[in-house]
């Protein structure tokens, strides 16, 4: 049997392709090396009674028309409007709301940009690079450095400082880069869901298996077939194969294309520009089960804490720990997000309990000394704690279960590569047009094609994931949907 | 002019006020709220202040005679503490209110209604020589909505079983409360001095289970999503004596009709109407009062209407002919497109 | 102890048994029921004045339907009338009196000494009137029909008899000559819409006369033996002393009514002769009459009437000259208005208006040789004044009897004896609507089953029969229609 479209990967930019397409009449069958759906929309029980989200709290927003395309609140996914958030130094603190404006209009007209180009059916050959090439919006921020555009914000340096941290959400930058106020596309958080991000998870795979999508877990893509140049299926782990016209790749950048392919059969301007795909920073999280809620700090209203807290933020100790970093230590005071989820969403934690969350930035996959040991988790997972301590003194005593992720647990349990959950770094040559590649001669790159006829990438390193959640899987459903009717494959 | 009140809560509610936002219902003061607040009822949950709604005590001999001809629905099988959910009309069949009824003792009832009617209540009940009294300040009434109620109240020492449209009083750590079931969730209600004390207790109770407050914004976007009408919101009531308008036909409320029963303005409430049914908007602007078009032709119109930020869309409650009532019609509504979906919008939390 | 009848009528006035008598001859099986020990209502001789009794409402009729005479043989049955076509005089302390017959001269002649306009104009002004009440008929006479002059209806029903007054005449003496008529129902003459009161009374018949007054011999009494006999005749079973407790209500429907004594009648359908606010507020169940409307009837009319007899030794001297009229003294039409504003306020107004006839000037049956009677209207009147009519009927009488001795010297020395009859309180207010609106919608109640046919549903409050003969075919074919 072959399918119109096979995906690999069912998180979720996977299971929206596939309510997607299958919403359309196509066949489309979905591979997950998992045993169960939803990718980083998961929610885990990291100690008895004890649940998280445990690779972010918050995921990108989900664009309000395909939200309601998908239908997902009435399958249950219920998300809580972005809470203010709350950055604490010694003596001194700040409340802050999400700053809306110009970055959520531009965030709104770069999805657009993405679909609209996805639903114009591929152009191949001499035709590829002659078209005219359109600006997109946001590319006046690829040229300035993120300080400048939170100066524009507020006036006050510890606003700024906390402005930094919220747009950053945990991750690191070096935030005096010119091209770092990219990063402020990536700054919007769609709210917490009831019950963890396994919901979101779960109603896209009911949004996904309702339209008529075959979702099947626990099976592994090992490569993708090809004929003639042109995509015509996906091999599996247990050496069967799914014959398809078209594939989308819902893994990231590097793993779609050097482990799903041999290297000889790729254009080598491909090869050399997936190689050069620089990974971001990458984040450790760590699960806390408490005894009982902790107490807000001295002079904070009791809703302060459902918000996230950064713990010192500032400038300076981004750029800092943005070089170490890169030269692969790990960090001895690493900027930190906490969040009390079970402050939100009761049912995280037993009823009396506290379930609270540490982003712990600038971690690196694999120490310049070798990888991560017991010790060294151990080591991390001390700092993290002493960390909070000075917030909440005597907290480590409350602690009743932990549990510490670091980037590779992320890759082994996600299979992105690094660890890295943004799918590469938020630059000014990685992202927008150039994210995840430019125009390559005689391919159209545009709207989440690729080079290899036939083969389209949603996931972390397309362009609207750091913007915008599921926006990546329909941006390439659409294209297989217009290049499947224009007959292109 | 009359000056406004302050509900009993009011010194909490303000403080919760964030955005000072204010409206007035039925001459109270109240804090609208930020309709976000509404998702916060499906986490934890929520606790708002509903001690505006209006409340008439009716009690006499003849109580009950005069409430069984009031009301469309026969409120004689109700125990003392049960309560019914039920119209009043006027004499040509118009909707004259929308609201909930409970028996209180043989001989005493209680009405709860979001628009007040105590004019028609009191004449017509003097026929009948029962006395109607409007006991709205005579007590605080909180409601508290979203899946983590009972494990709230527990938590409160507020335990106990209560079916739906029951009603219990309790003496509670020194204080005299009731709790009923008759809506959105528990309300507990309260002697107006006692109003902080318990809000202060249902505070420190529900801190663990993320118990917030929400304003009048959120309590609307809640019934809404339930598929609860509300007079005044979703449709004007019937205000003089022979006019057959608001039809209970026109607004869909046929089940809240017992055709078998006699009741006034009887001869114009029976016969087919209009289903009652859920609209989903493909944008955030609502459209309350506005007529439903299927391919140009009216099929019916919408009641009221409000963005819910759950859904992250306009919806709206409406009345429609049957054959276009059928979940995932496509209609428009002055030029928005919008379908029909069944109600309740969102499931009930477990 | 139930029978098994179609159709019940309260009350035993000329209005019940009219309308029982009708419901009888189209086949129905019928029952009347009077409170009182013997049928007439208001017509029968209850009032009893020294050795004479008389009736308590009104001894002239000018609005008994032609066709209920002829149609209930009231003639065969023995209703003669002693006076046909009454004059109509003011009398007037500052000059003649005005004599308004058919007669146009002598009409004109009268009038001329106080207005020469008014004389020239009387003759239109009645001819033009006459000519509008006519058309009306249809409207006020038929079930169903719409009205024939709607434009000049709507324009008579905005205005107020004194504007129509003020139009037509200049002289005060014509304006209060209209003034008693004016006040019908317990309007003030102000009041928007009064002018369709004359154009109403103008529209009747009596003894193929427009617009005439005629008294039956041998009394009110007379019609009502007519009525009874015709109600006997077509098989309507009369029981007197049955006042009615309640009716009995299956659902929405009438069902019969229950007796004083607590006996049940069944019955498929009732009529009532009582006022709109005694048959829905009093005898149906509470409530069953729909709340607004309960709400509409609880209050009463606030002005009315009383009617005073007077048995006396000598005719009075106004009505020596010319005796078969009806005697209207008024001084000043403003002077009404003011009166009626302080009935409404529930005090006894300082001008009054009355309507005296001399009936035993035509009628030698109605008493001894020797004795005359004068019958007295006495308006308007508070219905429930704040000190009580106990209180008050004395001051009112000695008004009334001073008003009187002053265009009859000597009167109040022949008076043998005197009753006094105050307002009725169960009365219903008279709406002006009620004059543009159609039969069914007065006749037809809230309760299923349920008619009125008595005054209550006639557009102007009078003894007419018309209202019992047309609720009396609806309920008919209310009957008919349910059966299939």
């Amino acid at each position: 049997m072959r399918y119109d479209a096979c995906i690999i990967g069912a998180g979720a930019d996977g299971l929206a392709a596939a309510a997607t397409l299958a919403g359309r009449g196509l066949k489309v069958a979905v591979v997950e090396r998992d045993s169960h759906a939803g990718g980083r929309c998961a929610t885990r029980e990291f100690h008895p009674g004890f649940r998280a989200s445990p690779y972010v709290d918050e995921l990108p927003p989900i664009p309000a028309d395909i939200f309601w395309s998908l239908d997902l609140a009435r399958r249950g996914a219920l998300l809580a409007p972005a809470s203010k958030s709350l950055a604490l130094w010694p003596g001194r603190q700040n409340l802050l709301s999400a700053p809306a404006g110009r970055a959520e209009a531009l965030r709104h007209a770069i999805v657009a940009r993405v679909l609209g180009d996805a639903a114009a059916p591929a152009k191949r050959g001499l035709f590829a690079s002659r078209a005219p090439y359109a600006p997109w919006p946001g590319e006046e921020l690829s040229t300035r450095t993120l300080l400048e555009a939170v100066e524009e914000l507020s006036a006050d340096s510890a606003e700024r400082a906390h402005l930094l941290a919220a747009v950053l959400d945990g991750r690191v930058c070096n935030p005096a880069l010119a091209g770092s106020a990219l990063q402020l596309l990536g700054g919007a958080r769609g709210g917490m869901a009831a019950g963890g991000l396994g919901r979101l998870g779960e109603a896209l795979r009911t949004a996904a298996v309702e339209a008529g999508a075959e979702i099947t877990c626990g099976l592994e893509a090992t490569d993708i077939k090809r004929k003639a140049g042109r995509v015509a299926g996906v091999g599996l782990a247990d050496g069967s194969d799914i014959a398809a016209r078209a594939v989308i790749s819902t893994l990231d950048l590097k793993r779609t294309f050097l482990s799903l392919f041999a290297w000889s059969e790729l254009p080598k301007a491909l090869v050399d520009r997936v190689g050069a795909f620089r990974p971001a920073p990458g984040t450790a999280r760590l699960l806390l089960a408490l005894d009982g809620p902790p107490e807000p700090p001295a002079g904070t209203e009791a809703c302060a804490l459902r918000g996230p807290i950064h713990l010192a933020p500032s400038a300076a100790a981004l750029d800092e720990a943005t070089r170490t970093w890169r030269r692969g230590a790990v960090p001895d005071r690493p900027p930190a997000m906490l969040r009390l989820v079970s402050a939100v969403d009761p049912s995280l934690a037993p009823p009396g309990a506290a379930t609270l969350t540490v982003t712990l930035g600038a971690i690196p996959h694999t120490p310049f000394d070798g990888a991560w040991t017991h010790e060294k988790r151990d080591r991390l997972r001390a700092t993290a704690l002493a960390t909070v301590e000075v917030l909440w003194p005597g907290i480590v005593k409350r602690v009743l279960g932990w549990e510490l992720i670091l980037p590779p647990d992320m890759e082994h349990m996600l299979g992105i590569s690094g660890g890295d959950l943004t799918g590469g770094e938020l630059a000014a040559d990685q992202m927008l047009g150039l994210r995840p590649f430019a125009d390559l001669p005689g391919a159209d790159c545009r709207g989440s094609r690729t080079p290899v006829e036939g083969l389209y990438l949603a996931g972390p390193s397309s362009a609207l994931a750091p913007l915008a959640t599921c926006a990546a899987g329909v941006a390439a459903a659409r294209a297989v949907a217009a290049d499947l009717a224009a007959r292109r494959l | 002019m009359n000056a406004l009140s302050a509900t009993p809560f009011h010194a909490r509610t303000a403080e919760a006020n964030k955005l000072n936002a204010w409206e007035t219902r039925n001459g109270f003061t109240l804090a609208s709220g930020d309709p976000g607040e509404a998702v916060a009822a499906r986490f934890g949950a929520v606790v708002a202040d509903i001690s505006w709604r209006w409340r008439a005590s009716i009690s006499g001999a003849r109580a009950g005679e005069f409430v069984s001809r009031l009301l469309t629905r026969d409120p004689a099988r109700l125990q003392p503490g049960e309560g019914l959910r039920t119209l009043w009309l006027n004499d040509s069949g118009g909707v004259r209110g929308l609201g909930t009824l409970a028996r209180m003792g043989r001989d005493a009832f209680l009405l709860i209604s979001a628009v007040d009617d105590l004019g028609w209540l009191a004449d017509s009940a003097a026929l009948y020589g029962v006395e109607v009294r409007d006991v709205t300040h005579n007590e605080g009434v909180l409601a508290l909505i979203g899946p983590a109620t009972g494990k709230i109240l527990a938590a409160a020492g507020l335990e106990g079983e209560l079916q739906p449209f029951g009603l219990r009083k309790l003496f509670w750590r020194g204080l005299d409360v009731t709790l009923s079931r008759f809506g959105d969730g528990i309300e507990l209600w309260c002697a107006p001095d006692d109003a902080l004390i318990v809000w202060d207790r249902l505070a420190t109770a529900g801190r663990p289970f993320a118990l917030c407050p929400a304003g009048q914004r959120a309590l609307d976007i809640l019934d809404l999503e339930r598929g609860i009408v509300q007079p005044g919101r979703d449709f004007t009531p019937a205000r003089d004596g022979f006019s057959p308008k608001p039809s209970q036909q026109s607004l869909g409320l046929g089940a809240l009709v017992e055709p078998d029963h006699m009741f006034n303005g009887r001869a114009g409430a029976l016969g087919p109407g209009k289903v009652l049914t859920g609209i989903l908007f493909d944008s955030e602007t609502p459209a309350p009062q506005t007529v439903l078009l299927r391919g140009g032709v009216a099929v019916g119109h919408t009641l009221g209407s409000l963005v819910s930020p759950a859904l992250r869309r306009a919806i709206a409650l409406a009345a429609m002919d049957a054959a276009a009532a059928a979940p995932g019609t496509a209609l428009t509504a002055s030029g928005a497109p919008c379908r029909t979906c069944a109600l309740p919008f969102l499931p009930e939390a477990d | 102890m139930s029978e098994a009848l179609d159709a019940l009528v309260i009350g035993g006035g000329p209005h019940g048994l009219t309308a029982a008598a009708y419901l009888a001859q189209a086949g129905m099986r019928v029952a009347l029921l009077e409170a009182g020990e013997a049928t007439g209502g208001t017509c029968a001789n209850a009032l009893a004045l020294g050795d004479l009794t008389v009736p308590a409402g009104a001894q002239t009729l000018y609005a008994l339907d032609p066709r209920v005479v002829k149609e209930l043989k009231l003639i065969r049955r023995g209703l003669k009338f002693a006076a046909r076509d009454l004059l109509q005089i003011g009398l007037r302390a500052d000059g003649k009196p005005l004599v308004l017959g058919r007669d146009a001269r002598a009409a004109a002649r009268s009038i001329a000494p106080y207005s020469q306009r008014d004389a020239a104009q009387f003759v239109d002004f009645r001819r033009e009137l006459f000519a509008f009440a006519r058309v009306q008929r249809a409207l006020w006479w038929e079930d169903g029909a719409s009205p024939g002059l709607p434009d000049e209806l709507r324009r008579l029903g905005a205005t107020g008899a004194a504007a129509y007054l003020d139009a037509a005449f200049e002289s005060e003496a014509m304006k209060a000559v209209f003034a008693f008529d004016a006040m019908a129902g317990g309007m003030s003459p102000a009041a928007a819409g009064t002018s369709l009161l004359f154009a109403w009374r103008a529209a009747q018949e009596m003894c193929g006369l427009q617009g005439a007054v005629a008294v039956p011999r041998g009394g009110m009494a007379a019609l009502v033996a007519a009525l009874s006999g015709a109600a006997q005749a077509a098989g309507v079973a009369i029981r007197t002393g049955a006042p009615v407790a309640r009716l009995l209500l299956s659902g929405d429907a009438v069902a019969g009514a229950i007796l004083a004594s607590g006996d049940e009648i069944a019955a498929r359908i009732v009529l009532s002769s009582l006022s709109r606010r005694e048959t829905l507020l009093t005898l149906a169940p509470a409530g069953a009459a729909g709340f607004a409307a309960a709400k509409r009837l609880s209050r009463g009319a606030e002005v009315g009437e009383a009617k005073f007899v007077l048995t006396l030794k000598a005719v009075p001297s106004f009505a020596a000259l010319q005796p078969a009229a009806r005697f209207l003294i008024a001084e000043r039409l403003e002077g009404c208005i003011a009166a009626h504003a302080e009935a409404r306020a529930g005090r006894l107004p300082a001008e009054l208006a009355l309507e005296a006839v001399v009936p035993t000037a035509f009628d030698s049956l109605l008493a001894p040789p020797g004795t005359d009677i004068l019958s007295v209207l006495v308006r308007p009147l508070p219905v429930a004044p704040m000190e009580g009519w106990p209180k008050l009927a004395p001051r009112l009488s000695e008004a009334v009897l001073t008003l009187l001795e002053r265009h009859a010297p000597g009167l109040r020395a022949n008076i043998v004896n005197l009753i006094c009859v105050t307002p009725k309180p169960l009365r219903d207010p008279l709406e002006i609507p009620q004059l543009r609106a159609g039969w069914r919608a007065r006749i037809a109640t809230p309760i299923g089953g349920l008619f009125l046919c008595g005054e209550a549903a006639e557009p102007v409050p009078a003894l007419s029969c018309r209202t019992a003969r047309i609720a009396a075919a609806i309920a008919v074919a209310h009957l008919k229609g349910a059966a299939r």
